[in-house]
């Protein structure tokens, strides 16, 4: 390893760094703020070190990529792990749980999803995927005295570890067939053909199947309510945004490399998965009346709706998914900060119930997740809907009219369900125990987030630049 | 091809007889070493200075009635003790017992196979010895007989991991898994070719690596899987006739072989001092080195003797506590000194 | 030599893995995972993967059946316990794997697989280098991952649910409750 090697991988090494050194300060002394105020640090200094674009890309080995698209989302990971660890200080204060371990575990999950989106080779690949996937077994079980969460860690546990079966299985088949597992050597292999050989369509479908688990995809979906209905609300911020994130780039830089859509069986395969992703997830979240079920649902149906850009798969398509990821982190982060900071140290402000009249009870945080709801659903002025016509753009650019049909239609009925949301805040106050005053870290982050979705909303050309020039690089 | 398999089979014939004689002496041994520190005579009516003994023993297991009780698991209950016997004698196979012999020009290596990972291989199936004390332990269906099948298990899992710990630094120093090397890279003597033992350069991780393997063995001050005091006979509590004679046999196996295991790896194996300064000839050399490999594990199976008629047992917690938070640590540490030391002396 | 030994050891296998799924008792059906997991390390023998045959042996069958094989005597698992699946359940598994043994079988019958020189990897030594030249980065990760999992296992072991109380306990046994599991977690 050079030293230029090292200074690219200062931001992941920097949160090797925090993670022991949350170990030793829980060692020496069990401090709450302390532990966070490093958490913090920590990530701050991570993203301070991030590479500069001039010197990209850079390859680490045969197994790191740092080019754009690697850069651009460790640094949107690393923004959204500081949004959910400033909103994981309030949620955690007010409980009773050791909350020292909480934190390592965050800053581990945090580097395997870094790790995943600079890396170029399956070793790569999936030693991010199961930092990622064993940090958020312990995370998600993490209040253990909720009747909820083992049910939801076992439940996360079993499926990870039988997804990550079958994308082991399929990353074995591959090699049998190709001596390869860097994404560069693939994509000379996968150049010679015009069909796949079977073996290798096995293989790539069981890899498809193992990372369709972490994007909770459907039929790979069952997971997705459970898990964030039981796991502590920044938790399943965590899981809907950053793991699902980082194994969408993932996924885009492999197919990119292999051109997999090329192959007819490919293309069939995502749309499949994509409509039904659409459509189940939309119905599904009609009928729910518990707040983080139809988060669950709608973050089914959205990436239901990003594999349409994702199988434009041009240049217009890969910025199109990361604008969509950008547009979805903050709405996701939004959506999830205003639960937790409405939760009880009981349990956590899920049912539709704790909605109600939340406007007039506490007018600043229900606008703040009006913002969020409408974002979701895509209204114009807000990112979601930006984002979404970017989806819409780079589906026509391709031709996919199905698709783009489908994805119309259904964010029509997703509306349904948002609204619904919005009209439960809007009906008259009852009266309600007063809460506790609040953390400021969390008002400014939800602040931030709905500038943001507002400003992305109104004029994307600025964040539209950045993707671009980084993004296009690569 | 046929003289290779016909060798090789006297060979295994040879230590696979070596081994149980070996085991069967060591009961009478035990008696023996007993009496002296408790001051008796011990056995002595069978033969002259009772050297018979074993072989009555033997007789006398043979002879007992065989019980299996109505409410065991039939089939693992004999499957049990089986296992115990077999993991026991497969260590063997890789244990280097001497030179190289040549007859009539034909070089004969006295080890029955030189895999490249032997030491691995050590491991492996005394990883496996569990088996046959749990299986037993459960199969009985005896309280006292689960108790200690499973306190066998969490003895075995936590010990294993200071034992592989702590022969890491050792496998630093010589740079192979494979014990015939690690026989050869203690050779020599005096003079040109001064050459110490391993245990002068890894005295922490000898240490320790014995620790762990009177662990691994069952023996006092670890032997709680069978603690008679409390769990009547632990796992072989419902063992009787020629089964229980198994496991015990197996017991003593599992003690011989791991004292040629700490000879090989700590104490020069088939090396003797001045061997090469005395002017023999080769097949003199390894039938001496024969020789002083069997006096060495003769001293450790006497060392593990001396150590039960001296030492009280150790509470479980203690058991666990001396596992994970004595040895692992210091077996870490020995790893990092072994390494440090051999980045400043160039030993790389 | 060679061919007789694989199919053998292949027999052994597949009889070991149907075994462990047929058997009705979970202790047997931990031995013959063991089993399984022996004859698949001797694969890896044959395969010229000599570290990776040993350490299959040492950590799956030295170390996790027998964790394994703890619980399961622990919660003293029988026939009775186990619940049984629905008919509907047993036809959808039965058809997802059928489906998925063509396809594999399928995609296995006409493969090509590159070839891969099976002297010069495998043996400890060239694993080592290996892992510590070119493979160094991941080979470090991996110790991050055994430190998430293991703060992740201590965590979970270490706090202990507290009893609930039924919602319609009144104070008096809700008292005792607590109190009870207080001087438990002390």
């Amino acid at each position: 390893m050079s030293r230029a090697d090292i200074i690219f991988l200062l931001p992941h090494l920097m949160l090797t760094l925090g993670a022991v050194l949350v170990m030793m300060a829980i060692a020496v002394r069990r401090n709450h703020f302390a532990v966070y105020v490093l958490t913090c640090l920590t990530l701050i200094v991570a993203l301070y070190f991030l590479p500069k674009t001039a010197s990209l890309p850079h390859n680490v080995g045969v197994l790191f990529v740092v080019d754009g698209l690697g850069v651009f989302n460790t640094m949107i990971i690393m923004l959204a792990a500081l949004a959910v660890a400033l909103m994981s200080y309030a949620y955690f204060d007010t409980r009773e749980e050791r909350t020292g371990e909480y934190y390592m575990l965050f800053i581990l999950a945090t580097f395997g999803a870094c790790i995943m989106v600079i890396s170029g080779h399956f070793v790569s690949f999936f030693l991010g995927l199961e930092i990622l996937s064993v940090s958020l077994y312990g995370m998600i079980a993490y209040l253990r005295k909720r009747e909820r969460s083992d049910e939801a860690g076992i439940k996360y546990l079993i499926l990870a570890a039988f997804s990550s079966a079958f994308l082991l299985f399929g990353m074995a088949l591959i090699y049998a067939a190709t001596g390869d597992m860097t994404f560069e050597g693939l994509s000379g292999y996968f150049s010679a053909f015009d069909e796949l050989p079977i073996l290798v369509m096995t293989g790539v479908g069981l890899v498809v199947v193992g990372a369709g688990f972490k994007l909770s995809v459907v039929p790979f979906h069952m997971w997705t309510p459970d898990v964030y209905e039981g796991a502590p609300a920044p938790v399943a911020a965590f899981i809907s945004t950053i793991s699902k994130g980082a194994t969408m780039v993932l996924l885009v830089r492999f197919f990119l490399a292999i051109d997999g859509f090329r192959f007819p069986v490919v293309l069939t395969i995502f749309t499949v998965i994509s409509i039904a992703s659409m459509v189940v997830g939309n119905i599904l979240a009609l009928r729910q009346q518990n707040v983080k079920r139809i988060l669950a649902y709608s973050s089914i149906a959205h990436f239901g709706y990003l594999l349409v850009a994702f199988i434009a798969a041009d240049e217009l398509g890969v910025e199109a998914v990361n604008f969509y990821l950008v547009a979805y982190f903050a709405t996701m982060l939004g959506a999830f900060g205003v639960v937790t900071v409405l939760s009880h140290p009981e349990r956590d402000a899920e049912l539709l119930d704790d909605y109600r009249g939340l406007l007039w009870s506490r007018p600043a945080l229900a606008t703040v997740f009006v913002v969020t709801l409408l974002s979701l659903a895509g209204i114009p002025l807000t990112a979601g809907f930006v984002a979404k016509f970017y989806l819409l753009a780079s589906g026509i650019s391709t031709n996919q009219w199905l698709l783009v049909i489908l994805l119309v239609v259904n964010s029509i009925v997703g509306l349904f369900y948002y609204i619904r949301i919005v009209a439960v805040m809007f009906d008259s106050a009852e009266e309600r125990e007063a809460r506790p005053a609040g953390y400021v870290g969390n008002f400014a982050t939800l602040l931030i987030l709905v500038v943001l979705l507002v400003w992305f909303g109104v004029s994307p050309q600025g964040l539209i630049d950045v993707i671009r020039n980084l993004v296009g690089v690569g | 091809m046929t003289s290779f398999f016909i060798y090789k089979a006297i060979l295994v014939v040879v230590v696979f007889g070596i081994m149980l004689m070996a085991a069967m002496y060591s009961t009478y041994l035990e008696r023996k070493v007993a009496a002296f520190i408790q001051d008796r005579v011990g056995p002595n009516r069978a033969g002259p200075f009772g050297i018979l003994q074993p072989l009555a023993d033997g007789i006398k297991m043979f002879m007992k009635e065989e019980i299996i009780p109505e409410v065991a698991n039939k089939t693992l209950f004999i499957v049990g003790p089986c296992i115990a016997m077999l993991t026991a004698i497969m260590a063997g196979v890789v244990i280097p017992w001497g030179g190289e012999l040549v007859i009539n020009g034909v070089p004969y290596v006295l080890q029955i196979i030189d895999f490249d990972f032997g030491l691995l291989y050590v491991f492996g199936v005394v990883s496996l010895g569990v088996y046959g004390i749990m299986i037993g332990g459960w199969a009985s269906n005896n309280k006292f007989s689960l108790f200690g099948a499973i306190r066998a298990s969490a003895q075995m899992i936590s010990y294993e991991i200071a034992m592989g710990l702590s022969i890491i630094a050792l496998i630093m120093m010589t740079g192979t898994l494979s014990l015939r090397e690690i026989v050869e890279f203690q050779a020599g003597g005096t003079g040109s070719t001064w050459n110490f033992w391993n245990v002068v350069y890894q005295p922490l991780g000898f240490l320790l690596f014995l620790v762990c393997a009177f662990a691994e063995c069952n023996r006092t001050p670890f032997d709680l899987p069978e603690s008679e005091t409390e769990l009547v006979g632990g796992y072989h509590t419902e063992y009787s006739s020629m089964k229980l004679g198994f496991y015990l046999f197996a017991e003593y196996i599992n003690m011989f072989i791991s004292s040629a295991v700490i000879s090989t790896l700590y104490f020069g194996g088939t090396n003797f001092p001045f061997m090469n300064d005395l002017g023999l000839s080769q097949n003199a050399i390894t039938i001496l080195g024969t020789l002083a490999f069997f006096i060495k594990i003769g001293f450790f199976v006497f060392f593990y003797m001396w150590i039960r008629w001296t030492l009280p047992r150790f509470r479980y917690d203690q058991l666990m506590y001396l596992g994970w938070r004595v040895l692992i640590p210091l077996a870490i540490a020995n790893v990092a000194i072994t390494g440090l030391v051999m980045i400043l002396t160039d030993r790389i | 030599m060679t061919l007789y030994a694989f199919y053998f050891l292949s027999f052994l296998a597949v009889m070991g893995a149907l075994m462990v799924v047929f058997s009705r008792n979970p202790v047997t059906s931990v031995i013959f995972l063991v089993m399984t997991f022996f004859t698949i390390a001797c694969h890896y023998m044959l395969l010229n993967a000599q570290f990776l045959a040993a350490v299959h042996v040492i950590v799956y069958a030295g170390a996790i059946m027998v964790l394994f094989l703890y619980v399961i005597m622990l919660l003293n698992l029988n026939e009775a316990v186990e619940k049984q699946k629905t008919l509907l359940l047993k036809v959808a598994a039965i058809v997802t794997g059928g489906l998925f043994m063509i396809v594999l079988s399928a995609a296995l019958r006409t493969a090509e697989t590159s070839y891969i020189d099976t002297s010069v990897v495998g043996s400890a030594r060239n694993l080592g280098k290996v892992l510590l030249n070119e493979y160094l980065l991941p080979f470090e990760a991996v110790s991050l991952l055994l430190l998430a999992a293991m703060t992740g296992a201590i965590m979970l072991a270490r706090s202990r649910k507290r009893i609930k109380p039924a919602p319609n306990v009144v104070g008096m046994t809700h008292e005792r409750e607590q109190t009870k599991t207080v001087v438990h977690e002390q």
